[in-house]
């Protein structure tokens, strides 16, 4: 019979267990954490952001990065990190001395495999909205920076 | 076997092999999928279905239909009415509307696969007796109604993935023939082509569900016997032996999706009851052709109507 006939609970558990959710986070605090976390990351692209490609496409760049990132990365951490740096044309030199990035390393070593996965899949769901307030973020940046040079 | 009269409930998990795209409309190139509001949380929120419309077409009546036009060895030769009724419910079509009884009880005793799905003689309608539910997507915002419906035992109490996690996109690419290299060797009167003439390559895309995403569904029989209950299981392995597909695109490969069915409090030997099921439709399919064209007397056409 081409039909599957599943006989018992035990059976129905097992069939049931690709959806079962063992990593989403849905407490608001961290969805907030998360939220803040990425936009700290992406305000920081424009740093390390290739000397080589045409300052205009900036933003557009970094956009696109996030998204094919998130496409290719399978969920991994890390890659996802590389991909975004790679698709930028980040310098090497500058992402390794980098205090601001050092610390959000450091800061999301320490976490869970949910916490990451959340932060991939907030990136990939509202790539328009983190890039819109990373913008908002490093044009604050620069200003402060601006100010200070003027002190 | 004892042919007993029963009330069954058939609970089935369905398994995407393919993105799944039942639709429910377009947004300018772009096709979306059928999603029901449901309230999660104090909010409301939209989530994939399949309507238990299309469960019910596909999986019974299409399949079902098919084998008994086979079976009654009517292919080629089928009225349009009674390719209406067989495959799509009938219609009224009559401006009288009657009851008759031993109509109905005619056509029950004869046709099991429509004394379950009911439909439409040409002046009276016969209810069915399968009620179809409708596909819920298996997920945290569904868990709570999914749970409604399954037994105790097998109740979920463990935490699902959001729905969102199952939704993602297809993109599909139709080419332009003005795009083939050396065209002038294949089409007639290009010369008039211009080079600079943009090219109408289209790029038409849409929401899926995800491969591997799963539904939950089922069938609910009011006081059927072996051979009705026979005649779903039958239809339903039909349309899982001929690459069951679900919803739109499956030209493309979409679709393809597997049944798992809970046999839970059905104790009765579901193979043995295809048997019977298709030992009535061979013993009667001469007694089935006979109430069809009464029920649905061929039209003359033409040519029949000069020469009588």
């Amino acid at each position: 019979m081409s039909i599957i006939l599943i006989k018992n609970q035990g059976e129905f558990r097992k069939k049931l267990a690709c959806c079962f959710d063992s990593v989403s986070i849905t407490g608001e605090e961290k969805k907030e954490e998360i939220k803040e976390k990425c936009i700290n990351f992406i305000s920081f692209l424009p740093i390390v952001f290739s000397d080589d490609l045409e300052r205009k496409t900036l933003w557009d760049r970094i956009s696109n990065g996030i998204y094919s990132a998130t496409t290719k990365c399978d969920n991994d951490f890390e890659k996802f990190i590389n991909y975004v740096l790679e698709y930028i044309k980040a310098d090497a030199a500058k992402v390794a001395s980098n205090k601001e990035f050092s610390d959000f390393l450091t800061y999301t070593v320490k976490q869970s495999d949910e916490w990451k996965i959340a932060f991939i899949n907030y990136c990939q769901t509202k790539y328009f909205i983190v890039v819109t307030y990373a913008r908002q973020k490093w044009e604050e940046k620069k200003a402060e920076k601006g100010k200070d040079n003027g002190k | 076997m004892e042919n007993k009269i029963r009330t069954y409930k058939i609970y089935c998990i369905l398994e995407t092999l393919s993105p799944l795209t039942h639709m429910m409309g377009v947004s300018g190139n772009e096709s979306l999928i059928n999603r029901e509001p449901i309230i999660y949380k104090n909010r409301k929120v939209f989530v994939p279905v399949i309507s238990g419309n299309s469960i019910r077409h596909r999986m019974i009546r299409s399949a079902g239909s098919e084998y008994l036009v086979k079976q009654m060895e009517i292919d080629g030769k089928l009225g349009l009415d009674q390719l209406d009724f067989m495959f799509y419910g009938g219609r009224l079509c009559e401006t009288k509307t009657t009851t008759n009884i031993s109509k109905i009880a005619e056509m029950e005793e004869l046709f099991p696969l429509y004394r379950l799905l009911g439909g439409s003689l040409k002046n009276q309608i016969i209810a069915g007796s399968l009620d179809v539910w409708r596909g819920l997507l298996i997920c945290e915002e569904n868990r709570k109604t999914i749970n409604e419906y399954l037994p105790e035992e097998y109740k979920i109490t463990n935490k699902l993935l959001p729905a969102d996690l199952f939704i993602g996109n297809y993109q599909y690419t139709r080419g332009d023939a003005r795009n083939i290299r050396n065209i002038s060797s294949i089409a007639d009167n290009v010369s008039s082509l211009d080079d600079r003439e943009k090219s109408n390559l289209m790029l038409y895309s849409g929401q899926q569900v995800n491969r591997n995403s799963l539904f939950f569904h089922g069938f609910s029989t009011k006081h059927i016997s072996n051979i009705e209950i026979g005649c779903l299981f039958h239809s339903l392995q039909l349309w899982s032996e001929n690459c069951s597909t679900v919803g739109g695109m499956a030209a493309k490969g979409h679709g393809r999706v597997i049944i798992n069915c809970i046999m839970h409090d059905i104790d009765i030997d579901i193979s043995e009851c295809i048997l019977l099921y298709i030992e009535h439709v061979k013993k009667n399919k001469e007694k089935m052709v006979k109430w069809l064209d009464a029920n649905f007397p061929k039209k003359k056409n033409k040519g029949d109507i000069l020469d009588g």
